[in-house]
C-alpha cells in the first residue's frame, strides 16, 4: 500500500504530532542532563529534530534553537545524499558540520542523525540532535573568531561520515574528534551525550511505528507537513498583495573597513511569500558570513513571531517562504569563506526581516533589537595548570513593540541559549565576577520602551590568558520606530572604573589578559517604539523608581514634571 | 485515640477522621469557605467529631494539607518583599537565564515580578566557589537597609548571597542581624531555603518563601485558633509538596516547601493504597475539572523531583513529582489554523461551565462529548446542578465543530475524547516513558471526579492492563495526609570527587549534616531515637552538571563508597545507555532524610459513605466506537452493588462523587478493601 492510499484524519494526526514531539523533548532532556560542557549543560546550546524519510524537518521542539535548524536542516539532507538507504544500517550513527560540503551552518555544530528503521528494514524516519562545541581547533581557543578569514582557521571540517556503525562506536573518529579540540574530554564527553540522545529518539520511533505500522506513520507525518502548509498559506491570503524592503548594516567585518548592508525585500506573489537577499553586500573576509540555510532557519522564525507564534515549524512553513541569496554574498558566500559567527549577522538579519514584514503586519512592528556579545577566555588556571575555555554568550535585549516595551535581557530572533549561572563558571573556571546588571537608561526611549542590556564584569586568574570576543551593533545601534529613540551601543572594556581602564574593540582575537584583569561587557539595548512624551506616566514614575531610566532621562528625554510625578 | 486529615481544594473540603488502631475511619465534605478557609475546616471537623461521638481531647494530632502558599504565589498576594544580595547581582532575579519567556510568541509577558528592581538591594560581602570569605557582611549597611525597609513598610525578606551554598556564615550573620532589626519582619535566607548552587534559582526559591511567608503563617494561626475553638489542643503538623508531614514551625520556616502540597496528598494515600495491594507499581491520574495530575510510584515509593517552574518561577525544593496538564471534564474543544481538532488547555472551568450546564457557555467541552455519547448520567446532580443537559452539549458540539469537520457529532464527540486521551498519555509518558519506565509494568489508579471515566481508554493507549479504582475517590487527599510520615530533608551541596580514598572526606559532610539534624530536631523536641534515616548522594561524572541520586547506607567507609560507585555506573547505564566505569566521579548533593513512620498505615477497613445516585437508569445506549456505535449498557449503583465476582464490560458505575466506565474488553471485580480493579481481558 502506498502511503497516498493510506487516509489520514485530523485526530490520529494531532496524536502522532504529540508523540513526535515528545520524542524530541525527551531526547533534548537526555541531551542536557548527561552532557559534559557548560556550553551545553547549562546555556542549552543545543537542539534535537525529527525528520521524515526524505529529511524534512516533521518535529522541533520548542526548546529547540531556531538558527540551529539551519544546520539540523542541511546535515540531514547531506547524510541523505552522501549515504543511499541501501548502504545505511540499523545502529549507524552520523556526524557532520561543515557548511560547503555536510550542510551545516558553522564548524561548531556537530550534527548527529540516525536513521530509524522499522521491522522490514525500511527507514521511516531519521532522529537528529546538534550540539555547539566549545572547542574544536582552529585558529583561537573556542574556534571561533571574527577575523578568521577561512573555514580552516575554524577548526575541524568533517564531511558526512559514520561516527557508529551498526551500533558499534568507530573509536578511531571518536579519537580524531577529541584530539582535534583543545578539551578533548570535554568533545567525548559532549560526543557521548549526543550519541545517547539518538539512540533514545530510535527507539521511540520504532515504538511509535510498531504501534500504528510505519505505513500508518508515514502518511501521518506527510500530512502534518500539508497541515502546517494549509496554515501558513491561509494566513498569506489575508497578506496584502505588496512588495516591501527593509536593510540595516553590520560594523565593519572581520577584516573590511566598509559597513556591511543585509537587505530584504518581501514580496507576497500567489500564495506564496518571496524573501530575495540578493541586494545584501558581497561575502567578507572574516566570519559574520551566513551560509544560505542560516538565512532560511531566521526566515522561519520571523514569519512564526511575526504571523502566528503557533505555526508548527516544520517543513511545511518551506512550501510558503521562498528564500533567494545571491552566490558571492555575505548571505550565500562560496568556499572556503568562514562563517564561524554568522549567528552575529543572523541577528540583525531578523531585524531586516522583521522590518520588511511589518509592512504586511503593522500592528506586529517593531523597534530594532539588540544582539548578544560573546567571548571566549582561555588559559591554564592559577595552582592546577589546567587549560581551561570558557565560552559564553551574553543576552542584548529585544526592540520595543508597537503594542508593548520590548524585553530586557533576552536572547533575540534565531539565537537563544542561555546564560550560565555565575556560580558553575566560579566553581569551574578561576572567575571571580563583580557585576551583572541592567544598564540604566540603555533601553531606547519611547512610548514603548526598547529592552536594556546588561553589563557583565568579570575577574579572570590564571597564565597564558587569551580572550577572543564579539558583538554587533556598537556604533550601527539599534534604531527605534515611529519617533523612538535608539537602544544603547555595546561596548567592551579592560579593568573599568580603575586608573587602568581600557576600552577594547568590538572584536579582537587572542587579546592577552594579564593575571587579576577584569574583563567587562556591555551588551547593546533594544530600540523604542513613538514618542517618549507620549509614554504612560505612571510607567515612566516606575521605571525611574525602579531605576531603568535615571532622573535626567525621565525630565529630558521623557518630559517627566514634578506634577506627573 | 483519634487523629485527623483535612484537605482544602478549590469547591470542597475534606475532613477524614481515623482510629490509630485502623478499625474506623469517617469522612466529611463540606464546601470550601473562600473568605476564610479555616471556617470550613472547622465546620467539617465538628461534624466528623459528633458523628462518631468523639471528644476534641481524644484527637492526637491534626495533619493538614494546604493551598494557602500556592494560592497566595498564584494570585499574587503575598507579603511586600525585599532581597538583600551581593552587591553587584541586584538583577540575578531579572535577568533569569537571559531568555524570552515564549521563544515566538511575544505577547507572552514574564511573569509579573514578586520582588520589584527598588527592592533588591545590595550589601558589600563576598564569599568564593570553595567557601572562603572573601569580605565579611558589612553589618552597618544591613542596617542602614533595615531602617530603610521598615520606612517602607516591608513585610518579609528574602537573603540570598553569591555562593552562600558553599559556606553560609554572610547570610548567616545578615539573617541575624536583620532579624534583630525587624523582628516583626518575616526574613528567610536562601542557603537555609534551597542550599544548593545555582544562583538564579536558590534566589528565586528564597524570595517566593519569604514572600508566601507572612500569608502562610496568617492561615495556620487561623486554623489552629479554629481548633482551639473547637476543644482540640492536639498538635497541627502540615503535609509538605515532598510527601512528608512536618511541625507546624517547621513548615512555617520553608512554605516554598509546601507549594505541591495539594496534589502530593494524592499520590501518597495511593502509594498507601499499592501497599494494601500488594501493587508496588502504581501510575496515579488524578483528573479534575481543569486539570489532569499525573504521579509515578516505582517499588513503593513515588517518583521525587528537586526542582520545578511554578507560574514561572524556578522552585528548588524536594517535592513528589506530579506533572499537571489543563486537561479535565471543562477542557474546551477547537479548530485550529491548520484545521486539526484540539482539546484544551482552556477550560470553561464552573462558570460558565461546559455548554450542558447550562450556565450560558457555548463551548463544546470534554464533560459535553461524555454525555453525548450516554457515558454522564443526565440528571446527576453535580456541585448543585439539577441535570445535565444533553441537547445544549450535542448543539454546542454541532455549531462549533461538525462544520469545519465535516463530521458526524458522535464521531467529533469520540474524537474529542481521543485527542485529549491523547494529551493525558502524553503526560503519562512525560512521567514513565522519559524517565525510564514502561508504562505497561504499571498499575493506573484514576480519582478525582472524572479520572475513573476516562480510566479504561486511557490504559488502552498506553498498554497498561490494569487499573485500580478507589473506593472514595474525592476523599484520597485528606486521606492521603494522614498517611504520610514524618518527614525532614537536609541538603548540603558540597563538590568532591568520590573514591575509596577520600571515604572519610565523604563521612565528614554526612556527620555535618547530622549535627544540623540534630540541632535542628532538638529545637522541635523529636527524639533522634524514634526517626528512620536514609542518605543519598547526588553524584555525577567530573564534567557533567546534572546528578543522580545514589543511596548511601551506614556511615561512609570505603566498601560503602565503592558500592555507591558501582551503582552510580549501572544506573547511569539504565538511563543514559552508556557508562564510563573509570572516569572520575564527583559526588555534589548529600541529602539526609529522617522520617518517623505514620501511624495511621494500620488502616484496612472498608468504607462507604457514597450514596446512590437519584435518577439512575438500569440501562443506557453509550456509544463505543470498538463495538460500532451505540450499545445498550447496563448502569450500576457503587453504593448497592458488590462486585465479589468478575464482571465483563460495557458497564458503567455511577457513585455521588465519579463515574465508572468499564468499556468493552475490561473486567471488573472488588477486592477486600474496597478497592474496583479493571484488568483487561484482550491484548
Amino acid at each position: 500500500m502506498t502511503d497516498s492510499a493510506i487516509k489520514t484524519d485530523p485526530i490520529t494526526s494531532e496524536v502522532i504530532a504529540n508523540h513526535l514531539l515528545g520524542v524530541a523533548e525527551e531526547m533534548w532532556a537526555m541531551l542536557v542532563r548527561s552532557a559534559y560542557s557548560v556550553n551545553v549543560k547549562e546555556r542549552f546550546d543545543c537542539s534535537t529534530g525529527i525528520f521524515d524519510d526524505r529529511g524534512e524537518i516533521i518535529s522541533l521542539p520548542s526548546k529547540s534553537i531556531p538558527i540551529h535548524l539551519s544546520s539540523l536542516d542541511g546535515v540531514v539532507q547531506s547524510i541523505l545524499v552522501a549515504f543511499p538507504a541501501s548502504e545505511i544500517a540499523p545502529g549507524d550513527v552520523f556526524i557532520a558540520n561543515d557548511p560547503y560540503h555536510s550542510g551545516g551552518s558553522h564548524l561548531m555544530d556537530y550534527t548527529l542523525v540516525s536513521p530509524v528503521f522499522d521491522d522490514d528494514g525500511t527507514i521511516i524516519a531519521y532522529v537528529s540532535n546538534l550540539a555547539h562545541h566549545s572547542d574544536i581547533g582552529g585558529r583561537v581557543p573556542g574556534s571561533q573568531a571574527t577575523d578568521n578569514e577561512t573555514l580552516f582557521e575554524e577548526g575541524l571540517r568533517i564531511p558526512p561520515l559514520r561516527l557508529c556503525t551498526a551500533g558499534n562506536l568507530n573509536h578511531d573518529v571518536m579519537t580524531l574528534l577529541a584530539i582535534n579540540s583543545r578539551v578533548p574530554v570535554e568533545r567525548r564527553g559532549d560526543i557521548l551525550a549526543q550519541i545517547a540522545a539518538n539512540n533514545l529518539g530510535v527507539r521511540r520511533i520504532r515504538e511509535l511505528a510498531n504501534r500504528y505500522s510505519s505505513t500508518v506513520l508515514r502518511a501521518h507525518m506527510a500530512e502534518l507537513l500539508n497541515y502546517t502548509e494549509r496554515w501558513l498559506r491561509s494566513l498569506v491570503d489575508t497578506l496584502p498583495d505588496i512588495s516591501c524592503e527593509w536593510e540595516d548594516f553590520l560594523e565593519h567585518g572581520g577584516i573590511s573597513s566598509e559597513p556591511i548592508r543585509l537587505h530584504c525585500r518581501i514580496t507576497k506573489s500567489g500564495r506564496k511569500l518571496i524573501f530575495d537577499f540578493s541586494q545584501s553586500a558581497d561575502q567578507i573576509r572574516g566570519a559574520l558570513n551566513v551560509p544560505p540555510c542560516g538565512s532560511k532557519a531566521v526566515v522561519r522564525c520571523v514569519v512564526k513571531t511575526l504571523l502566528d507564534p503557533s505555526l508548527p515549524p516544520n517543513g511545511g512553513l518551506d512550501r510558503v517562504l521562498e528564500v533567494i541569496t545571491r552566490p558571492g554574498s555575505v548571505l550565500n558566500p562560496s568556499e572556503p569563506a568562514a562563517t564561524g559567527e554568522r549567528s552575529d549577522t543572523c541577528n540583525v538579519l531578523g531585524d531586516v526581516i522583521a522590518g520588511a514584514l511589518s509592512f504586511f503586519v503593522p500592528a506586529e512592528a517593531m523597534a530594532m533589537s539588540g544582539p548578544h556579545h560573546g567571548w571566549r577566555i582561555a588559559g591554564n588556571a592559577p595552582g592546577t595548570g589546567r587549560y581551561f575555555i570558557d565560552y559564553e554568550s551574553f543576552a542584548g535585549a529585544l526592540g520595543a513593540m508597537a503594542y508593548a516595551d520590548g524585553f530586557d535581557a533576552v536572547r533575540i530572533w534565531a539565537s537563544g541559549a542561555s546564560n550560565a549561572p555565575m556560580e558553575t563558571l566560579e566553581a569551574e573556571y578561576p572567575f571571580l565576577h563583580h557585576r551583572y546588571e541592567l544598564i540604566t537608561d540603555s533601553g531606547g526611549a519611547g512610548r514603548f520602551r526598547g529592552g536594556m542590556g546588561t553589563r557583565r564584569d568579570v575577574q579572570v586568574f590564571g597564565t597564558n590568558l587569551q580572550a577572543t570576543f564579539h558583538g554587533l551593533r556598537h556604533q550601527i545601534v539599534a534604531r527605534g520606530r515611529d519617533g523612538g529613540r535608539s537602544g544603547a551601543g555595546g561596548d567592551f572594556v579592560l579593568n573599568p572604573d580603575t586608573d587602568r581602564e581600557q576600552q577594547l574593540p568590538w572584536f579582537a582575537s587572542r587579546y592577552s589578559i594579564e593575571d587579576g584583569d577584569v574583563l567587562s561587557v556591555c551588551t547593546p539595548a533594544g530600540g523604542g517604539v513613538g514618542d517618549p512624551r507620549e509614554r504612560d506616566r505612571e510607567a515612566v514614575v516606575l521605571d525611574l523608581r525602579e531605576g531603568r531610566i535615571s532622573a535626567q532621562t525621565a525630565i529630558n528625554v521623557y518630559g517627566l514634571t514634578d506634577d506627573s510625578r | 485515640m483519634w487523629t485527623i486529615g483535612v484537605d482544602v481544594g478549590g469547591t470542597f473540603t475534606d475532613v477524614v477522621l481515623i482510629n490509630e488502631d485502623g478499625t474506623l475511619w469517617d469522612v466529611q465534605k463540606v464546601p470550601s469557605t473562600t473568605h476564610d478557609l479555616s471556617e470550613g475546616c472547622q465546620t467539617g471537623i465538628n461534624a466528623l467529631l459528633a458523628r462518631q461521638g468523639v471528644s476534641p481531647s481524644d484527637v492526637r494530632y491534626v495533619v493538614h494539607g494546604t493551598t494557602a502558599p500556592i494560592n497566595a504565589l498564584i494570585q499574587r498576594r503575598g507579603a511586600k518583599t525585599a532581597l538583600v544580595t551581593t552587591r553587584g547581582f541586584r538583577d540575578v532575579l531579572e535577568i533569569a537565564r537571559q531568555t524570552l519567556p515564549n521563544r515566538y510568541d511575544l505577547r507572552v509577558r514574564k511573569p509579573d515580578s514578586i520582588v520589584t528592581r527598588d527592592l533588591c538591594l545590595e550589601i558589600t560581602e563576598r564569599t568564593l566557589a570553595d567557601g572562603s570569605i572573601l569580605i565579611a557582611a558589612d553589618l552597618a549597611e544591613v542596617d542602614r537597609i533595615a531602617d530603610c525597609l521598615e520606612e517602607q513598610g516591608i513585610e518579609a525578606v528574602a537573603i540570598g548571597l553569591l555562593n552562600s551554598y558553599a559556606n553560609d556564615a554572610n547570610e548567616v550573620a545578615v539573617e541575624q542581624r536583620m532579624r534583630e532589626r525587624l523582628p516583626h519582619v518575616y526574613v528567610s535566607r536562601s542557603s537555609a531555603v534551597a542550599n544548593e548552587f545555582r544562583e538564579y534559582e536558590r534566589f528565586s526559591t528564597t524570595v517566593v518563601n519569604s514572600y508566601v511567608g507572612p500569608a502562610t503563617a496568617k492561615y495556620f494561626g487561623a486554623f489552629q485558633d479554629r481548633l482551639e475553638t473547637t476543644g482540640i489542643t492536639a498538635p497541627l503538623a502540615i503535609f509538605q509538596s515532598n510527601g512528608g508531614v512536618n511541625t507546624l514551625a517547621g513548615a512555617q520556616a520553608r512554605p516554598a516547601s509546601l507549594l505541591m502540597s495539594g496534589p502530593a496528598a494524592g499520590v501518597i494515600a495511593c502509594a498507601h493504597l499499592g501497599h494494601l495491594t500488594r501493587r508496588p507499581n502504581l501510575i496515579t491520574l488524578d483528573i479534575g475539572g481543569t486539570s489532569c495530575d499525573v504521579a509515578v510510584i516505582v517499588d513503593g515509593e513515588p517518583l521525587q523531583i528537586t526542582s520545578r517552574t511554578i507560574e514561572g518561577i524556578p522552585i528548588r525544593s524536594p517535592m513528589i513529582d506530579v506533572h499537571s496538564i489543563g486537561a479535565g471534564g471543562g477542557s474546551i474543544a477547537w479548530i485550529d489554523q491548520g484545521g486539526l481538532l484540539r482539546v484544551g488547555p482552556q477550560s470553561a472551568g464552573s462558570q460558565p461551565g461546559p455548554a450542558s450546564y447550562d450556565r450560558g457557555g457555548t463551548e463544546a467541552t470534554v464533560s459535553d462529548a461524555n454525555l453525548v455519547l450516554g457515558r454522564l448520567n443526565p440528571n446527576a446532580q453535580l456541585g448543585g446542578l439539577v441535570s445535565l443537559r444533553q441537547d445544549l452539549a450535542t448543539q454546542a458540539i454541532h455549531d462549533r465543530l461538525s462544520g469545519p469537520l465535516d463530521m458526524h457529532v458522535d464521531d467529533i464527540a469520540c474524537g474529542i475524547l481521543d485527542v485529549v486521551n491523547a494529551n493525558m498519555a502524553r503526560a503519562v509518558r512525560v512521567m514513565t516513558v522519559e524517565r525510564g519506565h514502561d508504562p505497561r509494568d504499571f498499575t493506573l489508579v484514576a480519582f478525582g471526579g472524572a479520572g475513573p471515566l476516562h480510566a479504561c481508554d486511557l490504559a488502552d493507549e498506553l498498554g497498561i492492563n490494569q487499573v485500580l479504582i478507589p473506593r472514595t475517590p474525592g476523599a484520597l487527599c485528606a486521606l492521603g495526609a494522614l498517611l504520610a510520615d514524618f518527614r525532614f530533608d537536609f541538603i548540603q551541596t558540597k563538590m568532591m570527587n568520590v573514591n575509596a580514598d577520600n571515604s572519610q572526606e565523604l563521612a565528614a559532610v554526612f556527620a555535618q549534616l547530622d549535627d544540623t539534624a540534630i540541632a535542628t530536631l532538638a529545637d522541635i523536641g523529636t527524639p533522634r531515637g524514634e526517626l528512620e534515616e536514609q542518605r543519598t548522594l547526588g553524584m555525577r561524572y567530573v564534567g557533567q552538571n546534572y546528578e543522580l541520586q545514589i543511596g548511601v547506607n551506614g556511615s561512609a567507609g570505603r566498601d560503602v563508597v565503592a558500592g555507591a560507585l558501582r551503582q552510580f555506573h549501572s544506573e547511569h547505564q539504565r538511563l543514559y545507555g552508556y557508562s564510563q566505569p573509570h572516569a572520575p566521579v564527583q559526588g555534589i548533593s548529600y541529602r539526609l532524610t529522617l522520617t518517623i513512620p505514620s501511624r495511621n498505615t494500620a488502616l484496612t477497613s472498608v468504607f462507604s459513605p457514597t450514596q446512590p445516585v437519584a435518577g439512575g437508569d438500569a440501562t443506557r445506549p453509550i456509544y463505543f466506537r470498538a463495538l460500532g456505535g451505540w450499545h445498550p449498557t447496563p448502569v450500576v449503583q457503587r453504593a448497592t452493588t458488590t462486585f465479589t465476582q468478575h464482571v465483563s464490560g460495557p458497564l458503567l458505575i455511577e457513585q455521588d462523587d465519579t463515574t465508572v466506565l468499564l468499556t468493552p474488553d475490561w473486567t471488573v471485580v472488588e477486592d477486600e478493601w474496597g478497592n474496583l480493579i479493571a484488568s483487561r481481558t484482550a491484548a
